[in-house]
């Protein structure tokens, strides 16, 4: 049977090359489009993780959805203890809020971060993007006091954010919010940094300052025993170790449970809570779901029409050969031996065509690694208007995407072919045999 | 004889001339009620508690007004507030911000937004809305027969954020015992208790105010302002109510 199966698949060359081929391309194509997929997604997040939120992030229940000063986490050393496990290799403490800035006569509503500047750059990289003045990590001070007595922070904003206010290096900015206890808050900062990220949102909204002037404008307790801040930042390597690190946290500060109707906003626990990537930047995890579904809706039609060139060479096969068959089968051949033999053959055009195609995305795959494709400034620039941080064009070799994509090629093929091939079962000898 | 026929024959002319006594409308017995609490000018000094799960701090401010157009109130205490100010005039409202040195305009769209973090609003401080022009009224039932029970619905186009409020409001001084704050989903969503009755400059008013905020019925937070000092009808310096006094 074996012997026969290897020379039926040669016996029509022009037809078993050209259905190879399409074998090829199909694994070819769909393997890459995987890659660039994973790729992509992965700088995306890359790119949100490393800039702004972290992996992983400890606030109080409920703080997260709008981030209200009135829900600022109390945080003492136990708390400090607990999440400090193998994975977590630094830890930045942030107030983060809301607060109206002002600038002669503009004013815009800006999102605050404040932070000790030297524990972010553990954790964020924003102090690698351009900047005209100096980050606050790099001054020797963080404020001064003004002609009239008042303390002025220092601080660094977005050159969008700095646009709107019309603002400049060394210009005076007031802040105003609300405090965790109600009362105005109020602030008076200095610009000494305007930074240039690719991510629209943070230059036209951030403002980040040291972390004294958070406690300062939101008027939280500030005292050796306990402290209190809205979140606390985990600097973690790599992906695994933050799942690994997650998996870890959420057993020792569990989520509390509420009744479904109610609001975690509105409820009067305050237990910390530990939130990972996708809760922390939704937006993402959610367009990358969108996009995962968008790409396989897009492989589903390559791969049916892929599956349908093998079913209908199967077909075409069969048909060449109904009396030959009937021969075998009159001669003695049980017919599960014929479908076995029309297996080998489906085999020996799809196995070597997926091993060649996912070869050929290998390939490709590993080239745009080491060479993404930057993209236009122009498109650079549109994506930034959206809030997005642009991407180049690259791929990663994951092994995970590559079993996925030969499965979802073989298995539909395979499928197809054998649906085929039941025609050998109502093959009747003496009817073929005798035919014209 | 002639004398008791005259007589009864006045008593008949003067029976069938006589009118009843006309009943109050619900908008009467409101402007009775707004007219014994206000005066043409005021001048009060309150202490206002603020409690809220995780805090409570008072604050201790004075305030100005003159009819409903303008209105003045500058914080004396806690250390951290003293000297914020706050002007209306017409319908426009700023805040001083002496931390910064600052005055700001506060828009009309966040007139209903919390006062300092207190269960009052910014409309319920400086009164840019009116309970007479921008409610229509009309009575319910009332539970106990000492109180009229009032409905005020706003008017269209109303500048006010409430579906309805109901007020039980005494029939023996029409002043109001409590109010219930309802939203557009008829929810109930603010309570205020008025209470302590006396006589301070010169007009019997409540000197205690408590604003709670309800959430599913249960009391999220409560405010409470007490009158310290007030007086009525006097004479307010122009000055008072200019951009010039906020920063003194």
């Amino acid at each position: 049977m074996l012997s026969l199966a290897f020379r039926n698949v040669f016996r029509n060359k022009r037809r078993t090359i050209i259905t190879l081929l399409s074998v090829i391309f199909a694994a070819f194509l769909i393997n890459t489009m995987r890659f660039m997929a994973y790729g992509m997604h992965q700088q995306a997040l890359s790119n949100a993780i490393n800039l702004n939120s972290g992996f992983i992030q400890i606030a109080s229940f409920g703080w997260l959805e709008n981030k209200p000063i009135t829900r600022a986490l109390d945080v003492d050393n136990r708390l400090l203890k607990k999440i400090q496990v193998k994975e977590v290799n630094s830890i930045s403490p942030r107030i983060e809020s809301h607060a109206l800035a002002s600038h002669k006569k503009n004013s815009v509503f800006v999102s605050i971060l404040a932070a000790d500047a030297n524990l972010e750059k553990k954790i964020t990289t924003l102090h690698q993007k351009p900047v005209r003045g100096k980050f606050l990590h790099q001054l020797e001070t963080i404020q001064k006091i003004d002609q009239e007595g008042r303390p002025v922070y220092f601080a660094n904003i977005g050159h969008t954010l700095a646009n709107n206010l019309d603002a400049e290096l060394e210009s005076t900015i007031a802040l105003v919010s609300s405090q965790f206890d109600g009362s105005v808050g109020a602030l008076l900062i200095q610009i000494k940094g305007i930074f240039r990220t690719s991510d629209g949102h943070i230059d036209a909204n951030q403002v980040y300052l040291p972390l004294e002037a958070g406690f300062s404008l939101y008027g939280l307790l500030n005292t050796p025993e306990k402290k209190q801040y809205t979140s606390i930042a985990l600097g973690i390597s790599d992906y695994l170790q933050a799942e690994q690190a997650y998996a870890k946290l959420e057993k020792a500060l569990p989520r509390p449970e509420l009744a479904h109707d109610q609001n975690p906003e509105d409820s009067d626990l305050f237990d910390p809570v530990v939130n990972f990537w996708p809760r922390l930047i939704p937006g993402l995890y959610q367009m990358m779901q969108f996009d995962d579904l968008q790409n396989e809706a897009t492989l589903a039609f390559l791969i049916l029409i892929m599956a349908f060139g093998i079913l209908n060479t199967v077909q075409m096969s069969i048909q060449e050969r109904t009396r030959e068959l009937g021969v075998l089968i009159a001669l003695g051949t049980r017919r599960m031996q014929l479908m076995f033999m029309m297996v080998v053959e489906t085999l020996c055009i799809l196995l070597p065509g997926l091993a060649l195609g996912s070869l050929g995305a290998i390939w490709l795959g590993d080239y745009l690694y080491h060479n993404p494709i930057e993209l236009a400034k122009e498109l650079t620039e549109a994506y930034a208007a959206f809030g997005m941080q642009s991407i180049n064009i690259m791929a990663i070799v994951n092994l995970e995407q590559l079993y996925i994509g030969l499965a979802s090629l073989f298995l539909p093929s395979v499928l197809l072919a054998l649906l085929a091939m039941r025609r050998v079962f109502k093959i009747e000898p003496v009817e073929v045999i005798s035919a014209q | 004889m002639g004398y008791y026929l005259v007589l009864s024959c006045c008593l008949l002319i003067g029976l069938s001339q006589a009118t009843p006594a006309k009943p109050l409308t619900a908008t009467e017995v409101v402007q009775q009620g707004e007219k014994k609490m206000r005066g043409t000018s005021s001048y009060t000094r309150a202490a206002i508690t603020i409690e809220k799960t995780r805090f409570k701090r008072t604050m201790v401010v004075d305030s100005w007004e003159k009819q409903q157009e303008k209105s003045f109130i500058r914080i004396l205490r806690p250390k951290k507030d003293k000297g914020v100010t706050f002007l209306k005039l017409d319908q426009n409202l700023w805040q001083y911000i002496p931390k910064i040195g600052k005055e700001i305009k506060i828009e009309a769209s966040l007139m209903h937004d919390s006062w300092m973090g207190s269960d009052f609003t910014n409309d319920d401080l400086v009164r840019t809305s009116s309970v007479i022009d921008d409610y229509e009224h009309s009575f319910l039932d009332a539970v106990d027969s000492n109180q009229y029970k009032i409905l005020f619905k706003p008017k269209p186009g109303a500048p006010v954020v409430w579906g309805r409020i109901i007020s039980s409001i005494s029939k023996k001084d029409f002043l109001p015992r409590r109010n219930e704050y309802y939203d557009h989903k008829n929810r109930l969503k603010k309570v205020m208790t008025l209470s302590d009755f006396k006589t301070m400059g010169g007009r019997f008013i409540p000197t205690r105010l408590e604003m709670a905020t309800v959430s599913k019925g249960r009391v999220r937070s409560k405010t409470t302002m007490k009158y310290l000092k007030a007086r009525f009808n006097l004479s307010i310096p122009g000055r008072t109510f200019s951009k010039a006094n906020l920063r003194r």
